[in-house]
């Protein structure tokens, strides 16, 4: 599962030793019914073996080097096979899992809004800008988009208002 | 060291404390009837609900979400498995049964006492007040749910605010992993407790196993205690009901408890479901998912049969929703702030069959027809329009064989082409109905008007099994509303009988 996401790559690259991935599949594998077990066993035997059955190498998924292995999970979530494609995302959805689970790549991932939650947790309700406000709306720009409109992340965090 | 059998005796044993459960339970102890609640999953005080969606799953989601439809393209059904039932995990969505639903039942169902249009109209009014519903306030809406409203309005489709039974709502985004504050009404912090004040006793970590009989009539039910590790541990239960056993382990499980108890008949047929799929866009501007009511924000399209609905999932959802995998992945996962997520609801007209599973507990086979995939299709269309409406840089359809990233709101015509199928789509449903449904002809349904059923007298079914058919919106309200008035008839029909001993 680590191939979904693995270290070392830009972006949200956990540290080594980060992620347990091991132990939160196995208590994944131990929570669900046994036909959901039986797939994601399945889904694991399937992209060990994937080398072999979709590519016709003698070889195994983790003997590939790592951008091998990023392009044969591409390929196999795209599978005309429903079956290859789901088994796929099940384990995508394991790994998403487990990866966001953990509170400092949670962190990293910018999901939380901090200063929204610090308010919840201390039960300060806080005032988003709803339709009618739009025009003068917040807003923090993708990273990397071109706004154009002279908002930057500073001044767009300035702006918001607290009720 | 086997532990000693439990035995205990009420007026009324009540297997499931979701919607149905619960709101029976509260009838008819507030009656002064005394009723024994059976739960499987644990009792969960709010603080004790976990963040992490691996742990909260675990505590309060039945099976981890992981029991699905069999056939060649199965999707996930989800449940709850705590005190509160899938009350304990949902928005808090508040609709009425719609009236040509209401009329529709009536009609075909013989159910015009129960669902009387005034009557019904009452109960739904007690409902509104003793669990606080109300308009999702404007400072909890969030960011997800105002630009939903924004792609609505673009559009000019018939958007409006979501109604939930969640009056002091913190904006968490925290529901489906269970609301830490216990903001919103479900029924562990509502119906549950005030049946508790009323006498009601309530066993937690309980799996119900089967019906009791004596001289053909309910006699109470027989279980098996769980562990922690939710495997039983040997503890035989057995609880007496004298006056009736009310069944309401939702739709999935009623069924199956009933047909191991011996009951056949129309018992697991006719089962219907929401199939639901879900759209995300990256917008330039920061949307905050992770602030806000979880579901503020709905465009119901009965007409064309599917309701759209803003839905905040936690990062763990989004970012299994997200396109592509390594480094592509990660640099969408390091931003998970700029991404809406909405999703669609059908409708669907196909039935299926719920039977006790061989190799897991439950086999549901159900599949959605060529009409009701053209409604899901439209359905998913409408919301990658609505996204770019909104404003959305590019939208992630989940739509299999289409690209994965939408640039533009004309490659929405592309999801609403005939060659799209139904497993193209990541379907997943939480609404589930029917499975034993109520009908005065014991040729149409389970149970009669009073919920009573058909062939074993003092046994009834008080959840969403019960309803005819899908609804088209989300169910909890008239599952409440239904029990609520068929509870109130039966307390009123035990009480003289109280009365005289």
């Amino acid at each position: 599962m680590a191939a979904f996401a693995p270290e070392g790559n830009a972006g949200l690259a956990p540290a080594e030793g980060e992620i347990d991935y091991l132990a939160a599949f196995k208590v994944m594998l131990g929570e669900a019914t046994p036909r959901g077990a039986l797939g994601m066993r399945l889904a694991l035997w399937l992209v060990a073996l994937a080398p072999i059955w979709l590519w016709g190498r003698l070889t195994t998924f983790s003997a590939l080097a790592i951008p091998r292995r990023t392009a044969l999970l591409r390929e196999l979530l795209r599978h005309r096979s429903f079956v290859v494609r789901e088994l796929t995302t099940l384990l995508k959805f394991c790994a998403a899992m487990v990866l966001l689970g953990d509170p400092a790549v949670r962190a990293r991932s910018g999901y939380d809004n901090v200063q929204a939650t610090e308010e919840a947790e201390s039960g300060v309700r806080r005032k988003l800008p709803v339709v009618a406000d739009d025009a003068g709306a917040p807003v923090r720009v993708w990273p990397g988009h071109d706004a154009g409109d002279g908002i930057d992340e500073e001044g767009a965090e300035s702006t918001r208002e607290v009720g | 060291m086997k532990l000693p059998p439990l035995e205990d005796s009420a007026d009324f044993v009540i297997v499931g404390t979701g919607a149905g459960g619960a709101t029976a339970a509260r009838v008819l102890s507030a009656a002064g009837l005394s009723v024994i609640m059976v739960e499987e999953g644990p009792h969960l005080r709010p603080e004790q609900r976990e963040r992490g969606l691996i742990a909260a799953m675990g505590q309060s989601m039945r099976d981890m979400a992981t029991l699905s439809t069999s056939g060649s393209a199965p999707f996930p059904l989800l449940a709850g498995r705590c005190v509160g039932g899938s009350t304990a995990i949902n928005s808090g969505i508040i609709w009425r049964l719609p009236e040509s639903v209401r009329a529709e039942w009536a009609r075909d169902f013989g159910l015009g006492e129960l669902l009387d249009e005034r009557g019904l109209g009452d109960t739904f009014d007690v409902l509104d007040r003793e669990l606080g519903v109300g308009e999702v306030a404007a400072d909890v809406r969030g960011g997800n749910a105002r630009l939903m409203q924004r792609g609505a309005e673009a559009l000019g489709l018939p958007g409006q605010i979501i109604k939930r039974n969640a009056p002091d709502c913190k904006g968490r985004a925290r529901c489906l992993q269970g609301c830490p504050d216990g903001a919103r009404q479900s029924m562990d912090v509502s119906y549950v407790p005030r049946a508790l004040a009323d006498g009601a006793r309530l066993l937690a970590g309980v799996r119900a196993t089967g019906v009791l009989t004596e001289a053909g009539r309910a006699t109470g039910i027989e279980g098996e205690r769980l562990g922690q590790d939710k495997r039983p541990t040997g503890q035989q239960v057995r609880l007496h009901a004298r006056r009736g056993v009310i069944v309401a382990a939702g739709a999935l499980h009623t069924p199956v408890l009933l047909r191991r108890s011996g009951l056949r008949g129309q018992v697991g047929d006719h089962y219907q479901a929401h199939p639901g799929v879900a759209v995300v866009g990256r917008f330039s501007e920061q949307v905050g998912m992770g602030f806000g009511a979880t579901q503020a924000y709905q465009v119901p399209m009965f007409d064309r049969g599917f309701k759209l609905e803003s839905i905040s999932l936690p990062p763990e959802l989004l970012a299994a929703r997200l396109p592509g995998v390594g480094e592509e992945w990660q640099r969408l996962l390091r931003n998970l702030d700029y991404f809406a997520q909405w999703a669609s609801i059908t409708r669907v007209r196909a039935t299926g069959r719920i039977r006790p599973g061989l190799i897991s507990g439950v086999h549901v086979r159900y599949e959605p027809g060529p009409e009701d995939v053209a409604r899901i299709r439209a359905g998913a269309a409408t919301l990658v329009r609505m996204m770019f409406a909104a404003g959305a840089e590019e939208v992630y359809p989940g739509v299999a064989r289409l690209p994965e990233v939408f640039q533009s709101p004309d490659q929405a015509a592309r999801i609403e082409d005939a060659g799209v199928r139904r497993q193209d789509f990541h379907l997943m449903a939480s609404h589930h109905f029917a499975s034993a449904r109520a009908s005065d002809d014991p040729r149409h349904g389970a149970v009669d008007s009073t919920l009573q059923s058909h062939d074993l007298p003092g046994l009834y079914v008080m959840d969403a099994a019960t309803l005819p058919t899908a609804t088209g919106v989300n169910p909890q309200h008239t599952i409440m509303a239904v029990v609520m008035r068929a509870a109130e008839k039966l307390a009123n029909s035990e009480r003289p009988a109280i009365t005289a001993a």
